[in-house]
C-alpha cells in the first residue's frame, strides 16, 4: 500500500527538494505544508504514514506541533521524524526524549533521505 | 736604742750617789741610772738621750736646788716627755711648789726626805710598771687605730664598689624598663637615649651600636651618641684590624690607652681616640653585634662590672631591635595580605568554620551591592540564592576532612536588590601549625556577565549554524538530485533544482558576508574613519544606489535632506539608508512610495525607545517610511536582533539574510545614534535613525 507523507518546512526549497526525493525515488506520495499551523490544519483531517516535520520554524514551531499532534487521538499515533538544522548533541538529545521516532539532520543526502525514513519506519522500499 | 734610763737629779751629791747605788740594786742591769747635780745638769742629760733615742721611763728629781729648781726642771722636761713618770724626792718643799709640779708636769709622786727604801723601792716598781703598762698600751693604741683606719678605708671602698655595683644595676633596670614601655615605632629612639644614658654613666664622649649582616662577618653602626662638644668619630669596626675576627669569638677588645695600639695596629689616622671599649653582643646564640665606648679627651680604663654590664645591656638591646624587627615583619607581612586582600579584584572574604563572614573586602561589597557592616552580619549561605543549593555544613565538612582543603564551583547567589549574581567560588580550608582547622579564605569572582556572554555566544553559534545550514541543505538537495541523473537536463524539474541550488548558494554568500560585515562592527576589528559628511549627499548615494531596485518594482523614492555636516564614515551610513531603502522597496507593493528624509530635530517619539535625553540636541534625524504589510508591535525591538525577521520566509522570498537591521544598528550606534521602527498596522512602517551633528569647529 502506498505510504503517505506529510511534509512540514517553512524553507519552500527545502520543502519542494524532499518531496523529490521521496516521491521521486520511491512509489510513496508526499503532502507539504509551509508553516507549523498549516501542517496541524493537514495532519488533523487527512491521514498520514508519517510526518516529517521541521523544528524551527516561526510562529508555530516543529516542537509545538509534535505537542498538538500527540495530544489529538487522531494524530498521535501518526509517526513524526524531526527535520533539523540544530545538530549540537544536546538539542539532538532534547528531541529523542520527546518520544520522536527518529531525527534526520540537515544537510540531508537526497537521493538517500528515503532509504533513512524507511530504515526509521521499518518500511520496505520494494 | 739603748736600755730604759732613770735620771735621779739632787745637789747634794751623798744623796745621788744613795739613790743610784740604791736603784741599781733593785733594778740590776735593766736600767741605766743616770745622775745630774743640778737641774741644768739634767737638761743635758735628757739631751744626750734624746740624741741616742734612749727611753726615760722615770725621773727623781729634788726640789730645792740651785738654779733651776725641782718642779721647773720637771715643767721643762714634762713638756718633751709627757709619759715620764716625774717623781719629787725632797725634804723642804712647799706645797705650792709641789701643786706646781702637779699641774705642770704631772706629778707621780712625792717623797719626803728621808724617805723609807721600802718606800721608794714601792714608788720606783710601781712608776715603772705603770709607766710600761702604758707604754704597751699606746702601742696596742696604735695598732689598733691602724687596723681601724685599713678597716675603714676597706669599708669605704666596699662602700664605694657596692654603690657603683648599684649604679650599673639602676642603670640596666632603666634602660630595660624604658624598653618594656617602648612602641613598636620608638624603638630607635629608645636605643639612642640607652645610648646616651650608657655613654654618659660611663664618662664617654663617644657610645654606638654596631649590628652585624646576615653574614655576621659585616658590622654597621646603627645608633651612635657622643657628648656634648665631643667631635663624632666615624667609627668602622673594619677600621680595626682583627677587631671583626675578635668581635666573632665573642672577645672583648679593651684599650685604655689607645697611643701605643693605634700604632700597632695600624688604625687609620683620622681615628684620634684616647680609649677604646669594645663589647660582643651575642643574641640567641648568635653574634647580634657590638657596643662600643670610646674617649677623645683623655684615657680611661673601664671595669670588669662596666664591661659586663654593658654586655647585660647590650643583650637587652638586641632584644628589643629584633623584636622590634620580627613586629616589622609581621606588620609588613599583614599590611601585604591586607592591602593584597582589600585591594584584590576579585571578592574576598574569611569566613569562620560556621561559615560567617569575618571579613570581605570591597570587591565583595561591590558584587553584592551589601556594605561590609552587612555582610558582616550574614553567613555564607544568606548570599545564596535560594534555588540554589547552598553549600551546606556537611560541604564544609567534606572540605575540612578532605586532601586538598580547597574546591571551586560556580554558585548562583542574590544581590541586595534580589537578583541573581553568578560566581565563581574558590574556597579554602587554612589550618594553624597544628592542623587543625582555623578558618576558610573565599575568592568570588562575577562571572555573571561572562555567563552571559557565554549563553549569547552559544546561541548565535546555534542560530549561524541553523541558518548557514538552511541555504546548504537546499544546495546540498538540489545538487544531489541533479546528479542521480533521474532528471532529464531539459526537463522543468532539472532547471528548477538549478535555480534552488543557484539561489541558495547567492543566499549563502551574502548570508557568510553579513556574518563577517556583523563581526568585524561588533568586535572592533572594523574602525569607522569617521569625517565630516553632508547629510545630502549621503543620501544622494544611497539613493543612487538604490535606484535600479526601485525602479524594478515601480517605486517612487521621494527625497527631502537638510544641508548639515555629520561626523561620520560615509561608506557605513551610506550602507545604512542602503539596507533601510531596500528593506522598504522589498516591502513596499508596486507602484508605491517610499520616502527618506533628514532634518535636524531632537527625535520626538512615544513608545518603549524613547531616545536617551543623554544624546546632544539637535541631532539628525533620518527617517525612511514605506507603504508596506507593517510591523506588528511585538517585533519592532526584535527586528534589530540577527536573524529575527518578522517572517522566516522573508529570507528567501526577499533575498534578505537577517542581518541587515542588526548591521544597521551596530553602525548607528557606534556614531554614538539611536535607531528604531515604528509601526500603525498595515499602513506601513518607519525607521528612523538620529547622528549627532558634528562639532563646530573650534
Amino acid at each position: 500500500m502506498t505510504k503517505r507523507i506529510l511534509i512540514i518546512d517553512d524553507e519552500q526549497d527545502l520543502r519542494e527538494i524532499v518531496q523529490m526525493a521521496l516521491e521521486d525515488f520511491t512509489n510513496w506520495q508526499t503532502e507539504t505544508a509551509g508553516s507549523g499551523q498549516e501542517g496541524l490544519q493537514k495532519a488533523m483531517t487527512t491521514a498520514f504514514d508519517a510526518i516529517l516535520l521541521d523544528v524551527s520554524m516561526p510562529d508555530v514551531s516543529g516542537l509545538q506541533v509534535f505537542e498538538t499532534l500527540q495530544g489529538h487521538a487522531q494524530t498521535q499515533r501518526v509517526p513524526v521524524i524531526f527535520l533539523t538544522a540544530r545538530v549540537r548533541t544536546r538539542d539532538l538529545t532534547h528531541l529523542d526524549q520527546l518520544g520522536t521516532v527518529g531525527v534526520i539532520t540537515k544537510p540531508f543526502n537526497p537521493t538517500t533521505i528515503a532509504h533513512q525514513v524507511a530504515k526509521i519506519l521499518d518500511w520496505s522500499l520494494s | 736604742m739603748g736600755k730604759p734610763t732613770i735620771l735621779c737629779v739632787d745637789d747634794e751629791m751623798l744623796v745621788l750617789s744613795s739613790l743610784r747605788d740604791f736603784l741599781n740594786q733593785i733594778l740590776g742591769d735593766d736600767y741605766v741610772v743616770e745622775i745630774a747635780a743640778s737641774g741644768e745638769e739634767a737638761l743635758e742629760v735628757i739631751s744626750d738621750l734624746a740624741q741616742s733615742q734612749s727611753e726615760l721611763p722615770l725621773i727623781i728629781t729634788d726640789q730645792l736646788m740651785p738654779g733651776l729648781k725641782g718642779d721647773e726642771l720637771l715643767a721643762k722636761i714634762h713638756q718633751n716627755y709627757p709619759k715620764t713618770l716625774k717623781v719629787m724626792l725632797t725634804g723642804q718643799a712647799t706645797p705650792e711648789a709641789v701643786g706646781n709640779a702637779v699641774n705642770t708636769a704631772n706629778l707621780y709622786r712625792y717623797i719626803a726626805k728621808p724617805w723609807s727604801d721600802a718606800l721608794l723601792m714601792g714608788v720606783v716598781q710601781d712608776a715603772l710598771k705603770n709607766y710600761f703598762q702604758d707604754k704597751a698600751l699606746n702601742e696596742i693604741n696604735i695598732i689598733l687605730e691602724q687596723i681601724n683606719s685599713e678597716l675603714e678605708q676597706k669599708i669605704a671602698n666596699r662602700t664605694a664598689d657596692l654603690q657603683y655595683q648599684l649604679a650599673l644595676e639602676q642603670l640596666v633596670a632603666t634602660i630595660s624598663t624604658e624598653f618594656i614601655n617602648l612602641s613598636y615605632s620608638e624603638v630607635d629612639a629608645g636605643v639612642q637615649a640607652a645610648l646616651k644614658r650608657l655613654g654618659e654613666f660611663a664618662q664617654a664622649d663617644h657610645c654606638a651600636l654596631f649590628q652585624t649582616t646576615d653574614d655576621k662577618t659585616t658590622f654597621i653602626c646603627s645608633h651612635a651618641w657622643s657628648a656634648p662638644g665631643a667631635a663624632l668619630p666615624n667609627l668602622s669596626i673594619h677600621d680595626f684590624p682583627g677587631l671583626s675576627q675578635q668581635l666573632q669569638q665573642f672577645e672583648t677588645l679593651h684599650v685604655p690607652c689607645t697611643q701605643a695600639w693605634l700604632a700597632d695596629t695600624q688604625v687609620p689616622d683620622t681615628i684620634t681616640l684616647q680609649s677604646f671599649l669594645c663589647v660582643p653582643i651575642g643574641f640567641q646564640k648568635s653574634l647580634f653585634g657590638c657596643l662600643s665606648l670610646a674617649t677623645v679627651q683623655q684615657p680611661r680604663e673601664w671595669s670588669k662590672d662596666l664591661i659586663k654590664t654593658l654586655r647585660t645591656i647590650g643583650e637587652i638591646i638586641a632584644e628589643t631591635i629584633h623584636g622590634r624587627n620580627i613586629e616589622a615583619a609581621l606588620r609588613e607581612s599583614e599590611e601585604r595580605f591586607h592591602r593584597a586582600f582589600d585591594n584584590a579584584p576579585i571578592g574576598m572574604a574569611l569566613l569562620d568554620l560556621e561559615g560567617q563572614f569575618l571579613q570581605v573586602n570591597q570587591a565583595l561589597c561591590t558584587i553584592t551591592g551589601y556594605s561590609e557592616a552587612q555582610i558582616l552580619t550574614c553567613s555564607f549561605q544568606d548570599l545564596v540564592h535560594p534555588d540554589h543549593s547552598p553549600l551546606n555544613s556537611s560541604d564544609l565538612q567534606q572540605l575540612l576532612s578532605g586532601p586538598n582543603y580547597t574546591c571551586q564551583m560556580e554558585q548562583q547567589w542574590m544581590n541586595w536588590q534580589g537578583y541573581p549574581v553568578w560566581i565563581l567560588l574558590s574556597i579554602s580550608l587554612i589550618k594553624d601549625q597544628t592542623g587543625q582547622p582555623l578558618s576558610f579564605v573565599c575568592q568570588i569572582q562575577d562571572i555573571s556577565e561572562r555567563r552571559m556572554i557565554d549563553r549569547m555566544k552559544d546561541e548565535f553559534i546555534s542560530v549561524v549554524s541553523h541558518e548557514l545550514r538552511t541555504p546548504l541543505t537546499a544546495i546540498c538537495g538540489s545538487l544531489g538530485l541533479l546528479q542521480s541523473g533521474k532528471y532529464d537536463e531539459n526537463s522543468p524539474k532539472f532547471r528548477h533544482l538549478l535555480n534552488i541550488a543557484l539561489n541558495n548558494s547567492d543566499r549563502l554568500v551574502h548570508l557568510v558576508e553579513d556574518i563577517l560585515s556583523l563581526e568585524r562592527l561588533e568586535s572592533g576589528k572594523v574602525q569607522l574613519m569617521a569625517e565630516p559628511c553632508n547629510v545630502q549627499e549621503l543620501i544622494t548615494q544611497a539613493v543612487e544606489a538604490i535606484q535600479p531596485i526601485a525602479q524594478q518594482s515601480a517605486i517612487t523614492l521621494s527625497v527631502q535632506s537638510v544641508s548639515a555636516v555629520v561626523w561620520v564614515s560615509a561608506n557605513a551610513i551610506v550602507q545604512t539608508l542602503t539596507n533601510l531603502l531596500s528593506n522598504a522597496i522589498k516591502f513596499s507593493p508596486e507602484g508605491s512610495t517610499v520616502w527618506i528624509s533628514a532634518e535636524l530635530k531632537k527625535p520626538d517619539r512615544p513608545g518603549p525607545l524613547p531616545p536617551s535625553s543623554a544624546v546632544a540636541p539637535p541631532d539628525v534625524l533620518f527617517t525612511i517610511a514605506d507603504q508596506g504589510r507593517g510591523i506588528p508591535v511585538d517585533k519592532l525591538e526584535l527586528i534589530f536582533e540577527r536573524f529575527q525577521q518578522v517572517d522566516a520566509s522573508d529570507s528567501r522570498q526577499k533575498g534578505g539574510t537577517g542581518l541587515g537591521l542588526a548591521i544597521c544598528k551596530s553602525i548607528v550606534e557606534q556614531h554614538n545614534g539611536q535607531i528604531w521602527a515604528e509601526s500603525q498596522g498595515s499602513q506601513g512602517s518607519k525607521f528612523y535613525f538620529t547622528l549627532p551633528l558634528a562639532e563646530p569647529a573650534p
